[in-house]
């Protein structure tokens, strides 16, 4: 009877290790997701400022549209913001709202400070800086983007291997 | 949306609060001048006044609430809904039109490219002017320039500030929408200035009919001949005619078979035969019909109407005469 529980015990501890390394691998892989989401989305971004000549509430409007959540939230909810126009400054409002996409998102912090920069530049009368800070802006995710997908294999491997090794280790404790 | 609330959005949080205090007219409002470490003004009912803290129209400029930098900022950015670049050509141009027509000039320092404007940075004054709108002032005009029920070639003669493209913008409602005694025609206007249909994002805000296109922003000369390509309209549309190119167009226009309404500065056919690019519109009698504007007594005022051979189909001053 002793022996079932621990049996029991242990499989249980096996799972919730196996269960752990997986929700970690996920939160990798979100952010690989988001990382790709928010790359094309300033990819559109910049399209509708370089060809289209629309003004910011518009570009976000119409890329939110076609975003998934929490995308579509995070620039649906800043164009209207700025539709409104009770707010004085662009700065603020695209601070709020990628400190929101921070919260809501896999996103972490070393990916979003080049997009936070982007407040100073998105919105003046030079098209072409703001062009050259999105591409900036691009490049740097595409590097995080990089340097994740690098590391993403090995670290999975790691994760996992160590969850069900502190899960054998347990196992065989108990047994 | 109203004209106070059209206003009101794209003033700075801080002239919003003053304004709604003033509680002013709308319709009386002409305009709003907001330059930095200036008084504010409005011109309201045809007289300038500054506008105090609390809303007060006062006479003394020491009186009013002084503009900052932060509203000049604050207004320029809901006015380029936070989007300066999207408005280059209009800076370029010096004004942009804004949701109700409402025209907004911009001046600040000037950036040449060679001798061209390239754009205007640190804009620091602006200048509101309200839209008004002055629906069927055109319906006057209207039975002198149809003849046998077919639309004359129309040029129509003001200095500025008589009322030149509000009468033409109302001709072409009309004209456009027709009525019992003529079929609507399609209208083409090519409205390099944005002032007839005063579009914003591509949508008329003021009404030019029901059979209007327009080409908004677009060089005349070359607008004519687009709208000729693409639209087929019966009747071609534009405001303020003068350079070379303008004439050669109309002249296309013309033999097109589409019929032309065209403003022109001026105070007299003279003025237009004394102007060498402009001469042979009148002494080849291009244009069948002549109608001459003044400001006296009030903008919109039509003094004479001729026909090509410089007769006298209505005058305003016989008329002003008889009816005293």
């Amino acid at each position: 009877m002793i022996l079932l529980i621990k049996l029991l015990g242990s499989i249980c501890i096996v799972s919730g290790s196996i269960y752990f390394s997986k929700s970690i691998n996920h939160t990798m892989e979100q952010r690989k997701k988001d990382l790709r989401c928010l790359y094309s989305l300033l990819v559109q971004l910049k399209s509708e400022i370089q060809y289209m000549c629309n003004t910011l509430p518009e570009c976000f409007l119409r890329i939110g549209n076609g975003a998934r959540e929490p995308f579509a939230n995070w620039l649906g909810s800043i164009a209207n913001r700025m539709l409104e126009k009770e707010e004085n400054s662009f700065q603020m409002l695209w601070e709020e709202g990628v400190m929101w996409l921070q919260k809501n998102s896999a996103l972490q912090s070393c990916d979003l400070e080049t997009v936070m920069e982007l407040q100073d530049k998105l919105g003046g009368e030079d098209i072409t800086s703001q062009l050259k800070a999105i591409d900036f802006t691009l490049l740097h995710i595409e590097q995080q983007r990089t340097l994740l997908e690098s590391e993403l294999a090995s670290k999975k491997k790691v994760i996992t291997s160590f969850c069900v090794f502190a899960g054998a280790i347990t196992l065989i404790f108990l047994l | 949306m109203a004209k106070k609330e059209e206003i009101l959005k794209i003033v700075s949080t801080k002239l919003r609060h003053i304004l709604h205090l003033a509680n002013l007219d709308y319709e009386c409002l002409q305009e709003l001048r907001i330059r930095v470490h200036e008084p504010l003004i409005i011109t309201y009912g045809g007289m300038e006044h500054f506008v105090s803290d609390n809303g007060q129209l006062v006479e003394l400029a020491s009186q009013a609430y002084q503009i900052t930098t932060m509203d000049v900022k604050e207004t320029l950015a809901y006015i380029s809904s936070y989007s300066l670049y999207a408005y280059e050509d209009e800076i370029r141009k010096g004004f942009i039109t804004v949701v109700g027509g409402h025209r907004v000039g911009l001046a600040g320092k000037v950036v040449l490219e060679k001798e061209y404007v390239k754009s205007v940075k640190s804009i620091s004054f602006i200048n509101i002017r309200i839209s008004h709108e002055k629906k069927g002032c055109g319906e006057f005009v209207i039975p002198y320039i149809f003849d046998q029920g077919k639309l004359c070639h129309t040029l129509i003669i003001s200095p500025p500030g008589c009322g030149k493209t509000t009468l033409l913008r109302d001709v072409i409602r009309l004209i456009s929408n027709g009525s019992k005694e003529h079929q609507g025609l399609t209208v083409g206007v090519v409205d390099e200035r944005s002032e007839i249909g005063a579009c914003y994002q591509g949508v008329p805000q003021n009404d030019v009919g029901i059979r209007t296109d327009i080409l908004d922003c677009c060089p005349k000369a070359e607008g004519m001949l687009m709208m000729i390509r693409s639209m087929s309209p019966s009747v071609i549309a534009v405001d303020e005619i003068g350079k070379r190119e303008d004439i050669e167009a109309i002249a296309y226009v013309m033999n097109c078979g589409c019929q032309m309404l065209a403003t022109i500065h001026g105070s007299s056919i003279e003025d237009i035969r004394n102007k060498p690019v402009l001469r042979k519109l009148v002494e080849e009698r291009w244009f069948k019909r002549f109608i001459i504007l003044s400001a006296d007594p009030m903008p919109g005022n039509v003094l004479m109407i001729f026909d090509e051979h410089g007769s006298v189909l209505f005058d305003g001053k016989n008329a002003l005469s008889k009816g005293a």
